[in-house]
């Protein structure tokens, strides 16, 4: 596993992460309004204010100065993590996000076990099985949870697991409840990606049992537990480990209903919560941190997928 | 040119599972279009003494907080979310397929460039993307449909681009090419018609994904505004009274259920007739 390859991956992200703060910055100009009579004046403007007290506002803020100086003025304070402060709670947007970062993460990455836990083995089974009525009914169901809305979903658990039979709370945060209120959440979120993964795991093990060496291996003798384990899976799995980056973004962008219905205290929730109180640095960094995940997570992928398929390392 | 489309129709149409989705599919808009027609009663009839109907024989689907007709309000619903998804698709279309199509033929600076634009408008998660935008624009339709395209002109982008690649290099088109024919021509008439199944098949899902994400958003209040009903939003209106109006949410979340299954077995079924893959089995 070279070095070299995991730094020149490393090294692509820069634009990336580049071009993102130019869209996040180029989100705060589309803001309406003036942001020094927004401050002044409160959320709406509809207080009273100076307008020379809004002129020197302005110069202080630099919001007087070319498009392309305020922008790497505000690259400069973000690189040395520097968000801005809230306008409804004056609280350093960073401050915010760090303490309800580890929820989102937590969100995704158990939607994504949930998602792998079932979709790998409901594929798999499916491939196995071909043309038998498990088979069928494996597709039926992939082809069933691609289709069912995650928060649809989300509040249809509620309605059975929490609300009639109380197995789970309606809400909360793991901090009050532990893993039981993170269960559900990842449950709605993950379905939609672990049917995704059932199919993408069923057409490829189907494409390389039908391989020449399967067939060499069949006809060794070898059992089935060899034969599906140690030498169709590994391959099988090459292609869906490409989709699981997709999917990341999927998860990260469902965790804002899914955390919106179950009340966790996320990032995605801090998003939403920004956009009612028009709190735009937030939403700022919100929408930034997010990005930044999903591009460290396909980072993430993409090295990973070097590691299991050796051919693309040449490349 | 009928040749072209024979074998797919003949594989379309023996399946009994993708003529089924192809029925449901022109079954909702049929539904949608015909709406004020067929509706009982006014998208908007407010009647306090009928709130809170459980499903019945006057309210098929039941009444809501305000004793407006959910059944109504279903369908009027069915006709916001085809429309957007419809809409946002064929925009995408229109900007996406291009892009990719002179990037893949040309190549070279172009093509890089169209295809860094590509990568960075899929950098950021859709839907956070247009969480952020609805929030800055406004969630009228004039911003909500170009918004729900984003994501999907870079899909178009890409896969056009992957087909025009494969398709360039063969030989036809050099024949073509040495006959004197212009890139504009020889793109248009021989290399386009050769990449449209794929196409075909991102267009039925991507309706699916838009129609979903419209939903969504609807449902977190970003969406579809009130007085106009949307599934998105019912849903999320009836989410507060689940226990005892489960009516409220489940018949939008059904409807929308049904749809989006529908235009993904559509999906499917299309991939698989127009997969020419299936030609060697």
């Amino acid at each position: 596993m070279s070095i070299g390859y995991i730094l020149r991956r490393c090294a692509l992200i820069i634009p990336v992460l580049l071009a993102i703060t130019m869209i996040v910055f180029a989100l705060g100009q589309l803001v309406p309004g003036d942001v020094a009579i927004t401050i002044l004046a409160g959320g709406e403007g509809f207080g009273k204010f100076d307008r020379e007290e809004a002129a020197r506002l302005r110069r202080e803020l630099g919001l007087d100065r070319p498009v392309a100086i305020q922008y790497f003025t505000w690259l400069g304070r973000v690189l040395r993590g520097d968000l801005g402060r809230s306008l409804v709670s004056r609280q350093p947007v960073s401050e915010l996000m760090a303490a309800r970062l580890l929820h989102t993460v937590t969100l995704a990455l158990g939607a994504m076990v949930v998602a792998v836990a079932i979709g790998l083995p409901l594929g798999m089974l499916s491939a196995m099985r071909r043309h038998t009525f498990l088979d069928d009914l494996g597709r039926v169901t992939a082809i069933l949870g691609i289709s069912l809305p995650a928060f649809w979903e989300g509040l249809l658990l509620i309605i059975v697991f929490a609300l009639w039979l109380r197995w789970f709370p309606v809400g909360g945060s793991m901090d009050q409840y532990g893993l039981r209120a993170i269960l559900l959440p990842c449950l709605a979120l993950g379905t939609q990606p672990a049917a995704l993964i059932a199919r993408m795991t069923r057409s490829s093990m189907l494409e390389v049992l039908g391989m020449d060496y399967v067939r060499t291996a069949w006809a060794k003798g070898l059992g089935p537990l060899r034969v599906y384990y140690v030498h169709a899976l590994r391959n099988a799995l090459i292609p869906v480990v490409t989709i699981l980056g997709i999917q990341v973004g999927t998860l990260l962008g469902g965790s804002v209903v899914i955390e919106s219905i179950f009340y966790l205290p996320g990032l995605s929730r801090l998003l939403l919560s920004s956009i009612s109180a028009k709190d735009y640095p937030v939403m700022q960094g919100c929408v930034l941190m997010i990005s930044m995940l999903y591009v460290f997570a396909n980072l993430v992928v993409d090295i990973s997928y070097a590691v299991l398929d050796r051919r693309i390392r040449y490349a | 040119m009928f040749g072209l489309l024979s074998t797919p129709v003949r594989r379309l149409s023996g399946n009994w599972v993708n003529l089924a989705s192809g029925l449901v599919v022109l079954g909702m808009i049929a539904l949608a279009l015909l709406a004020p027609a067929i509706a009982l009663y006014g998208r908007d009839a407010v009647n306090t003494a009928d709130a809170w109907q459980p499903p019945g024989r006057s309210h098929w689907f039941g009444t809501d907080a305000f004793g407006r007709d959910v059944l109504t309000r279903v369908l009027y619903g069915a006709r916001v979310s085809l429309l957007v998804g419809v809409l946002a698709v064929a925009l995408a279309m229109a900007i996406g397929i291009p892009l990719g199509a002179v990037g893949g033929y040309v190549g070279g600076y172009l093509d890089e460039l169209i295809m860094r634009l590509v990568d960075i408008l899929m950098s950021i998660p859709g839907m956070i993307l247009a969480i952020a935008l609805v929030s800055v624009l406004g969630s009228n339709l004039t911003h909500l449909i170009p918004v729900l395209a984003i994501f999907p002109v870079a899909q178009f982008a890409r896969v056009t681009r992957g087909s025009v690649l494969g398709v360039r290099g063969l030989e036809f088109v050099e024949a073509c090419r040495a006959q004197g024919q212009g890139p504009t021509r020889i793109l248009a008439r021989h290399v386009f018609p050769n990449c449209l199944a794929p196409l075909v098949i991102l267009a039925t899902v991507s309706i699916g994904n838009v129609i979903l994400a419209e939903a969504a958003l609807s449902f977190l209040g970003l969406g579809i505004q009130a007085p106009i009903p949307s599934w998105g939003g019912m849903i999320s209106d009836g989410k507060e009274s689940l226990l005892f109006a489960w009516w409220l949410s489940t018949f939008p979340g059904l409807f929308l259920m049904l749809t989006l299954l529908a235009f993904n077995l559509l999906g499917d079924g299309l991939r698989d007739a127009l997969d020419p893959r299936l030609e060697h089995q």
